[in-house]
């Protein structure tokens, strides 16, 4: 098993989803190092290592209009690691695996 | 007023909602809590971090009906189904019209049960929401067949088919397995093993091959049933967290959970693994690459590691499916077409263009073990049938053809003694999940039995009748009614064929 | 550009080989397998097969036979609810904006959150036993019904919890909090509790049915949903009263579907158990190979003797005269905050305006022992 790979978390999103999806890729590559997108046709999933983190301003500030985390469900097709925090204001997801 | 915050205020409307009963005894109202040796202590600590709530809910569902129909309704006003770009697709469409449209509605059946029996709100807001949700899975999904079943085969008597086929024993058995487990069972093999580890790879890939052969109906089915599976994948993974936390007595109950469940959940992917390399004419990814990307990737290197830290393992045959990925889509296929002449989706006739692919994205494998007898059929397409009934595994119920990974010529097949009885099973994986609860799976209902005992009468046509589907319905698609019906279709629209077909 | 689509012709006319005769029906017939369930309970009953027609006392020649008379599915289930979510939240915020509660009468105040937040519960221990129902009924249409039903007493759970939020102010949680101390220690609630625990502890999933939408609710929903209404606007409170109104859509709804239901079962007069299967083609079908062998023969379990009615009559003289046993002590709350709103009235309005005639169009009697 190849275990010493990174572990990476991430999201797939819908790509019809047009600006909000623009919005949300370029908000998360903002705000978290190593942002890796790999296209999949009708989706791009895009990972970060370790943990990752969606501010609803940031997306607001790109999208030049209001934004509620909320809509995230619209396109958020699939996402891998924990979710350890989603409220108004930001989505973080995460893996724990080196804090024991 | 004070504006209460989402968490605060989420929790005011989902939480002490139940009480401890004064007049009956609480064991009475949850008479399944302790049958399965699970210790529950402070599960009030568990969130569900999607916080949906009934309002949330309907809207944010019913925007999602409102996009979904309208491309539907564009779809079939333009007779989208002669559009796509080679009808074979179709027998894909049909072969997942009666495998997992039937577990949708098994799942919505099964997460009331869950939702009934696990005295944890948190848990039940969760699982009614996803309750309703597999409801509208089931009949997304039926609207698009009812469509397709008025212009092609197979479908028109589903729920038949998926009553007495031997094929659908596959999926059946899977939830069947499931909805007879108890509550907690149920949740780890559901919402965990199944949403969280396995569904990406059900709807990505396949929408996405969808999307590639010009099926836009399907391909918003498979997108608009995917955009609520992160909700399940979330409730699966806090329950499985959940679990482990509570109490250490749970650890190797849920490990053994885990290892049944990994290999049940991927041995009912069979069927996708020639959804995503064959049925497509262009695919959207390989199974392999697919199984890699999801499965090696974000479970076993992402999710195993961190679940390390309560001592457990990554699933008992984790190592058997990733041996196989280089095998797993062609030997069944080979599987499908050995039985295509009883079945209601056809095999297909390989094209030049797919030995291209398949020898290209599978080196090492299709050349050498897949493409001679796949060669076979294409110089008579029922020169691959196999006569009889399949011998089927008593777990997984699919035809014990596959062969062992690490010596391809050999088959995998492994033989156990219970009751007297010699049981077939299909791998290592099925063989330990029938040693573990023999007294379970030596109750199934085996096609090939069932057959012979005369219980779908004496003749070949009456067995037909049974599966809800005649002769002419399966077999081989480039030589089927339905391909001249597509072609047929086409012309009537002014539409060329895109492909050559051999 | 397709403009030539319409000459296709389809291979037939309708998309399965049962009839439908609309998208309600192609969506909702034939979706629960009924033969050849894999295996058999691991822990609960496990004599029973996972669809089992002995989940239930009474007998139907056909499940499949059951209508929902407004046709929901998901989809326009979703809809219709999503109007219903949009008018409370603007109820909401209407009443913020404008300050109502503020002018709300001090004694219905107290009065309405010592009433109307405890009944939370109540739905609440509803929606949970109808998930019983949806996992044990038979057939689609009748389980889709109760699924879409226990969602609206779980989203009426959560409207009566956000009202109570809104309507306390600063004090939300504590409402909440002392709701529930009501619900469970109060005296006036003591039996109403009772009944619900009772109806948690119901295992044929007919008897639930009937305990739910033929006994308590129709009357207690009634009363709440509707008696108070006009007593609610002339306290200076219409925020409730709109709520109420909102509510009662979703009730006449179950009992609706509920009645048509109880009248299929009642004037069904099957005596097997599994004469339904020849409503489903399986006429020639000789059983499952396994009965009797690998499976025990579900066939050898007696028939009932009772007829549905006699059955059905059984339970509603039962339910009924513990749900007004249930109802009546709520008097005492109202009397308690000076609400002049007389409760029995209301539940011989009940009997009389739907559960005699329902009963009636049943074919049952009932003896009401109070
Ligand atoms: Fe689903
Ligand atoms: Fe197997």
């Amino acid at each position: 098993m190849a275990t010493s790979q990174q572990q990476y978390v991430g999201v797939d999103l819908d790509k019809n989803g047009g600006a909000v999806t623009d919005a949300v890729v370029e908000a998360i590559q903002q705000d978290n190092p190593g942002v890796e997108l790999v296209d999949f046709n009708i989706y791009v999933k895009v990972k970060a290592p370790q943990r990752m983190i969606i501010r609803r301003q940031l997306v607001e500030d790109i999208l030049g209009r209001n934004w509620d985390l909320q809509e995230l469900h619209m396109v958020m097709a699939s996402y891998f690691g924990f979710i350890e925090e989603w409220d108004e204001e930001k989505l973080v997801i995460r893996w724990s695996a080196d804090e024991s | 007023m004070a504006k209460l915050n989402v968490s605060t205020r989420y929790k005011a409307l989902t939480r002490d909602l139940m009480w401890d009963p004064k007049d009956v005894n609480i064991k009475e109202i949850y008479p399944l809590i302790e049958a399965e040796g699970i210790h529950i202590r402070d599960p009030k600590r568990w969130e569900d971090p999607f916080r949906m709530t009934f309002n949330q809910y309907v809207k944010i569902q019913s925007e999602k009906e409102h996009l979904h129909h309208a491309i539907r309704g564009a779809f079939e006003a333009n007779h989208g189904h002669a559009r796509i770009v080679d009808s074979r697709w179709f027998e894909g469409v049909k072969a997942f019209a009666v495998a997992v449209q039937p577990a949708e509605y098994a799942a919505h059946r099964l997460m009331a049960y869950i939702g009934r029996n696990i005295p944890i709100e948190a848990i039940r807001f969760a699982t009614f929401n996803q309750a309703v949700d597999e409801l509208r899975h089931a009949q997304i999904e039926i609207k698009h067949y009812a469509h397709m079943s008025r212009y092609y085969d197979g479908l028109h008597a589903y729920s038949k088919t998926n009553e007495n086929l031997w094929f659908n024993t596959v999926p059946k058995s899977f939830f069947d397995d499931a909805l007879t487990s108890g509550p907690f069972e149920a949740l780890i093999a559901i919402s965990f093993s199944f949403e969280y580890v396995f569904t990406n790879i059900l709807f990505l890939p396949f929408a996405s091959s969808a999307a590639a052969v010009g099926d836009e109906h399907f391909a918003s089915v498979g997108k608009s049933v995917q955009s609520d599976e992160s909700r399940h994948m979330a409730l699966g993974m806090a329950a499985l967290k959940m679990l482990l936390e509570e109490d250490d007595r749970n650890i190797p109950i849920v490990q053994r959970w885990l290892d049944k469940w990994f290999w049940r959940c991927y041995r009912v992917f069979a069927v996708i693994s020639t959804l995503v390399d064959y049925y497509p004419r262009i695919r959207a990814i390989s199974w392999k690459k697919a199984f890699e990307m999801y499965v090696e990737d974000q479970v076993l290197n992402g999710l195993f590691k961190d679940l390390f830290k309560y001592g457990i393992r990554p699933p008992r045959h984790f190592e058997d499916s990733m041996k196989e990925k280089e095998h797993y889509s062609h030997a069944t296929m080979r599987i499908l077409d050995h039985y295509k002449h009883a079945n209601y989706f056809r095999g297909f006739r390989l094209q030049p263009d797919d030995y291209d692919w398949l020898s290209r994205e599978y080196p090492n494998t299709f050349e050498r073990y897949y493409a001679p007898f796949f060669r076979k059929m294409d110089d008579h397409v029922m020169a691959v049938a196999s006569p009889g009934l399949p011998a089927v595994c008593a777990v997984c119920q699919i035809p014990c053809e596959y062969p062992n990974p690490d010596r391809p010529q050999e088959s995998w097949t492994q033989y156990v003694e219970y009751n007297g009885k010699t049981h077939m099973l299909c791998s290592p994986g099925c063989r330990d999940i029938f040693l573990a609860e023999p007294e379970k799976y030596m109750q199934w209902w085996w096609p090939a039995e069932s057959y012979l005992s005369g219980e779908f009468g004496s003749s070949l046509e009456d067995m037909f009748e049974y599966f809800g589907f005649t002769p002419e319905e399966a077999n081989e698609h480039y030589s089927s009614r339905d391909y001249h019906r597509w072609i047929r279709y086409r012309e009537e629209l002014g539409l060329d064929k895109r492909f050559e077909t051999v | 550009m397709t403009m030539q689509a319409r000459n296709l012709q389809p291979i037939r006319q309708q998309p399965w080989d049962w009839a439908t005769k609309n998208e309600y029906e192609e969506v909702t017939l034939r979706e629960q397998p009924y033969i050849h369930g894999h295996y058999r309970n691991k822990y609960y009953k496990p004599d029973y097969d996972i669809y089992d027609p002995r989940y239930t006392r009474v007998r139907v020649r056909d499940w499949e036979a059951f209508r929902d008379p407004k046709k929901l599915w998901y989809q326009t289930y979703v809809m219709t609810r999503k109007k219903m979510a949009d008018e409370v939240e603007a109820l909401f915020e209407r009443a913020g904006k404008l300050a109502i509660y503020e002018r709300v009468d001090p004694a219905w105040r107290k009065f309405s959150l010592a009433f109307y937040t405890p009944l939370r519960h109540y739905e609440y221990a509803g929606a949970v036993q109808l998930q019983h129902v949806v996992r044990y009924a038979m057939g689609c249409p009748i389980e889709q019904a109760a699924t879409y039903t226990a969602f609206d007493k779980q989203g009426r759970a959560q409207w009566l919890s956000t009202w109570a939020l809104e309507f306390a102010g600063g004090e939300g949680l504590q409402a909440l909090q002392h709701a529930r101390q009501l619900w469970l220690e109060d005296e006036s609630y003591d039996k109403l509790r009772s009944y619900m625990e009772h109806v948690l502890v119901t295992d044929d999933w007919v008897e639930v049915l009937v305990a739910l939408h033929l006994a308590i609710e129709p009357i207690l929903d009634r009363l709440a949903y509707e008696q108070l209404n006009a007593i609610s606007i002339e306290h200076g409170d219409p925020v409730l009263a709109e709520l109420a109104l909102i509510c009662s859509e979703q009730v006449q709804w179950q009992e609706n579907w509920t009645a048509s239901l109880f009248q299929l079962i009642a004037t069904d007069p099957t005596t097997s158990r599994w004469d339904y299967l020849k409503s489903l083609g399986y006429e020639d079908w000789p059983g499952d190979y396994r009965w009797g062998r690998t499976l025990s023969n579900p066939k050898s379990t007696p028939e009932e003797t009772l007829t549905n009615q006699e059955i059905m009559s059984q339970w509603a003289s039962k339910w009924i005269s513990r749900a007004i046993q249930a109802v009546t002590p709520l008097q005492s709350l109202l009397d308690r905050h000076g609400i002049s709103c007389a409760v029995e009235p209301v539940m011989e309005r009940a009997m009389a305006s739907y559960i005699l005639p329902t009963l009636e169009k049943c074919g049952i009697d009932v003896k009401i022992s109070v």
